[in-house]
């Protein structure tokens, strides 16, 4: 009888095991918009961040490729770059639909976190514009001379941004009026940085996979793993989740995906046609 | 009638502590798997066995982790009481206080989440000395995104070997990287065949029979495919060219085997295993002489979709290689060739066969790049070219090749730009956008066709080295070199000339504007195409024939012809 009570005990301990699940993009929250060529040219797009109520932003047939979108004025437009009318611009429309207008040549444009300023590459070279008055400074050094992706640091201080060498690409850090450039990570192809809203981490990719590091290089962190290429990550307002593109090859075919920003197992958001450089508000 | 005598209160005190401890100890290592699936089993941890096991673990003591530790995050500066566990989702990799080298369990797919022993990484000194102990570890990373441990090795005669291994989130791979002294890295795991790819040439194919001796030459440059007993696939993949890579047999008879391959190391290089389990992931099929005129159907379905490549194999380690269609084609026109019934194909989701010619014996069949359809949690070669080189094939072999790889104008590409810009109504690409790439895709032939050139003069020049130097061994280093230029000359005329192609590029550039310039693209299209892929094959053909000259000079005991002929090839297959 004693031996039946000790096996009882042990038979009643039990242990739930919760599961690692992968995203429920259902309670996602917030606003994406990115680039497709789903229409036929490339196009801005604009969804739920649960893949719901997608619909064309930017419309028109006529030539010109519309890419690299990001929300400005308070979420209420959408900066963008394209080559409409033969040269390539940073354009704005407003999120409601309308009449995309052109703010000035250059591409790859982030508004500053006042929304006074807008940064932009030209040249290959990180342009900080004033947005009332036009004013301009290009940033970037000199010998810096293949730059691009700039994204600000929350207190509008100064960017993040990406060069490239011949011996590959690194993040660089640069205050807002210009100076030398500090690095902060520069393996494995590391580019397109963007901060997070409490400007503790920055999500980038490399070659193949997305990451995350602290702005001083330290707590580096690769968050997807999946085979194939994943590419142009963003954070989503609260820091929770991470929206990026996932390919098979460098050369696309890509289709959104959401996952944890610690990482973790992703969950596909779009479908159909080549989708690219989400913006999350 | 006997009562059975009832159990002193002693007895039962000690039984129940032994029940309790077998239920403690059943929690702990359940909660450590627990523990591991809470925190998220795609992360890296770090493992403390606790006890050193004086045998490999078997997979059950690796799949339960009975008494096992979880480090915590960030802890460095544990001490091991047992034997050390680097872990992911994908990889579980042991370290052994009694062993000698890293033990690798690959984890099934989440069907079957069990780890199963494949096989043993070791260090090896100078002399061809095996590690034989394990003396020091020490961590030098360990967070979720990834775990690293330093381990100092020792020899039977006391000599010192370093090497770090990491493993990462979600990865396949476990990275080593030897110290100063390590010379190379064995991988000890039994293998049916070792494949060496070639994206756009043909695959070597080894098998047991390759050869007589303890090992063999491999002509790889980066990287070389174990297809494992079992149907996993483990990858080996290095930094740098030039390595001294050797093939290992044992055993005799039916016996013998692929024993695993040995890497030798660079300072400061990294090599990685990856191993890919879910399978069987690779085929092969033996192919009898009546069978090499027929359509034949394979009891045997892909795992899983991908890109997938028969290799037929005659009688060398040379193959015939090709990537499997979507239908039969009766009539395939292959540069070189000639017309032939294309060799594999998938009717629906069956794989078929038709062996290219009456000598083949054999067809080895692997995945080697992904599709679409791909799941995301299986890793094909090219995805671990990817993920340890940083490049796919098509940057990889023209950055080998010293061509273009950031914008790769190749003819294909170009071609494929401009169709994407006839789709599109109303487009107003303009003549000049057009000659700017058509202008860059002749530079890229004309870079490419002197690369051939390059090859031609080498075979040339191996050639009257070896009429200087005859032998057996001289012989057979000039009948690789020969091989050279039957490959030049072979597709000389499906490469056309970089004249024609710049004509044929100026037909190109002439079109936007003009009437149906669509249908007057499709043939410029096709036959830029064909130039572009004939290009590609030649240039494969003659890299992997160099790396088999160069493979051969290293086993020749004629130091005076190998040394003349490795000194020009070493120069040839560095960056062009």
């Amino acid at each position: 009888m004693y031996h039946r009570l000790a096996l009882a005990l042990l038979a009643g301990i039990s242990f739930g095991i919760p599961a690692f699940a992968a995203e429920d993009i259902a309670a996602l929250e917030g606003t994406i918009v990115f680039s497709s060529d789903r229409s036929g040219p490339w196009r801005i797009w604009i969804m739920n961040a649960n893949g719901t109520e997608m619909r064309q932003l930017t419309l028109g047939e006529e030539d010109g490729q519309d890419v690299d979108p990001v929300f400005s004025d308070g979420g209420e437009s959408v900066l963008f770059s394209s080559t409409r009318g033969g040269t390539v611009g940073v354009w704005k429309i407003p999120v409601a639909g309308g009449e995309p207008k052109r703010i000035c040549d250059g591409d790859q444009a982030e508004p500053s976190p006042d929304g006074k300023k807008l940064a932009l590459r030209r040249d290959n070279q990180i342009v900080v514009r004033d947005i009332a008055s036009g004013a301009e400074q290009t940033i970037t050094p000199e010998s810096f001379n293949t730059c691009s992706g700039p994204a600000w640091q929350p207190d509008g201080k100064g960017l993040a941004f990406a060069a490239r060498w011949d011996a590959g690409n690194g993040i660089y850090l640069i205050p807002v009026d210009g100076g030398e450039p500090t690095k902060v990570y520069d393996k494995k192809g590391a580019c397109e940085p963007h901060f997070s809203r409490d400007g503790a981490t920055i999500v980038y990719e490399t070659e193949s996979n997305i990451c995350t590091v602290q702005p001083d290089g330290e707590k580096n962190r690769t968050i997807t793993f999946q085979a194939g290429v994943q590419r142009f990550g963003r954070l989503s307002p609260d820091g929770k989740h991470i929206v990026y593109c996932q390919g098979v090859s460098e050369n696309g075919p890509w289709e959104l995906y959401v996952v944890s920003s610690k990482g973790g197992y992703p969950t596909k958001l779009t479908d159909g046609g080549s989708d690219m450089n989400p913006d999350w508000k | 009638m006997h009562l059975k005598p009832r159990p002193s209160l002693r007895a039962l005190a000690a039984t129940f502590f032994v029940l309790i401890t077998i239920a403690c100890a059943a929690a702990h290592a359940e909660s450590v798997n627990d523990a591991i699936e809470v925190r998220g089993p795609i992360f890296t941890y770090l493992l403390d066995t606790g006890t050193p096991s004086a045998a490999a673990l078997t997979n059950e003591a690796v799949s339960t982790k009975e008494s096992w530790t979880l480090l915590d995050e960030e802890d460095l500066t544990h001490e091991f009481a047992g034997d050390t566990v680097l872990l992911n989702d994908r990889l579980v990799v042991v370290l052994r206080k009694n062993g000698h080298g890293a033990e690798v369990y690959p984890i099934r797919d989440a069907s079957n989440p069990k780890p199963y022993f494949r096989g043993r990484l070791r260090v090896v000194a100078s002399g061809g000395n095996a590690a034989t102990r394990l003396d020091a570890i020490e961590i030098v990373e360990n967070d979720p995104g990834a775990v690293s441990v330093r381990v100092t090795f020792a020899t039977e005669d006391d000599k010192a070997l370093d090497v770090a291994f990491r493993l990462t989130t979600g990865q396949i791979q476990i990275q080593v990287e030897p110290g100063e002294v390590v010379d190379a890295v064995r991988l000890d795991m039994p293998t049916e065949y070792l494949v060496v790819p070639d994206f756009f040439g043909d695959d070597l194919v080894y098998d047991a029979q390759s050869s007589d001796n303890a090992s063999a030459g491999l002509p790889a440059e980066n990287f070389a495919l174990h297809l494992l007993e079992g149907g996993g696939i483990a990858t080996a993949v290095w930094e740098t060219t030039g390595r001294n890579t050797r093939v290992l047999f044992e055993g005799d008879g039916t016996a013998r085997r692929i024993a695993g391959t040995e890497i030798e190391c660079v300072p400061t290089k990294m090599l990685w295993a990856a191993f890919a389990e879910p399978g069987p992931a690779w085929y092969a099929r033996t192919i009898s002489p009546e069978e090499t005129k027929e359509d034949l159907s394979l009891d045997w379905k892909p795992p899983f979709p991908a890109k997938w490549r028969a290799n037929f194999v005659a009688g060398s380690e040379v193959s015939m290689s090709w990537n499997f269609g979507e239908a039969r084609q009766a009539h395939f026109k292959t540069p070189g060739i000639g017309d032939l019934v294309y060799p594999c194909w998938f009717e629906e989701e069956t794989p078929f066969l038709h062996p290219p010619s009456q000598g083949v014996r054999r067809a080895v069949v692997y995945p080697i790049d992904r599709t679409q359809a791909t799941p995301l949690n299986v890793f094909v070669l090219v995805d671990v070219m990817r993920s340890t080189l940083g490049v796919g094939p098509c940057q990889y072999i023209l950055d080998i090749e010293g061509m273009d790889a950031q914008t790769t104008p190749t003819p294909a590409l170009v071609c494929e730009w401009i169709e994407s810009q006839l789709k599109k109504k109303r487009s107003r690409v303009t003549p000049e956008d057009v000659r700017e790439r058509i202008d860059a895709m002749v530079q890229h032939v004309e870079h490419a066709e002197q690369r051939i050139e390059a090859y031609h003069h080498l075979a040339t020049s191996i050639q009257a080295d070896c009429a200087q130097m005859p032998g057996p061994e001289a012989e057979a280093i000039q009948s690789l070199a020969l091989e050279i230029d039957a490959a030049i000359g072979g597709l000389a005329e499906a490469r056309q000339t970089p004249k024609a192609t710049a004509q044929l590029a100026d037909r190109v550039a002439a079109l936007p504007g003009t009437d149906d310039w669509e249908a007057g693209f499709k043939p410029l299209h096709e036959e830029l195409s064909a130039i572009g892929a004939a290009q590609d094959r030649t240039l494969a053909k003659c890299r992997m024939t160099v790396r088999r000259i160069r493979q051969a000079c290293l086993d020749a005991s004629d130091d005076g012809l190998s040394k003349a002929v490795l000194e020009k090839i070493s120069a040839m297959l560095e960056k062009g």
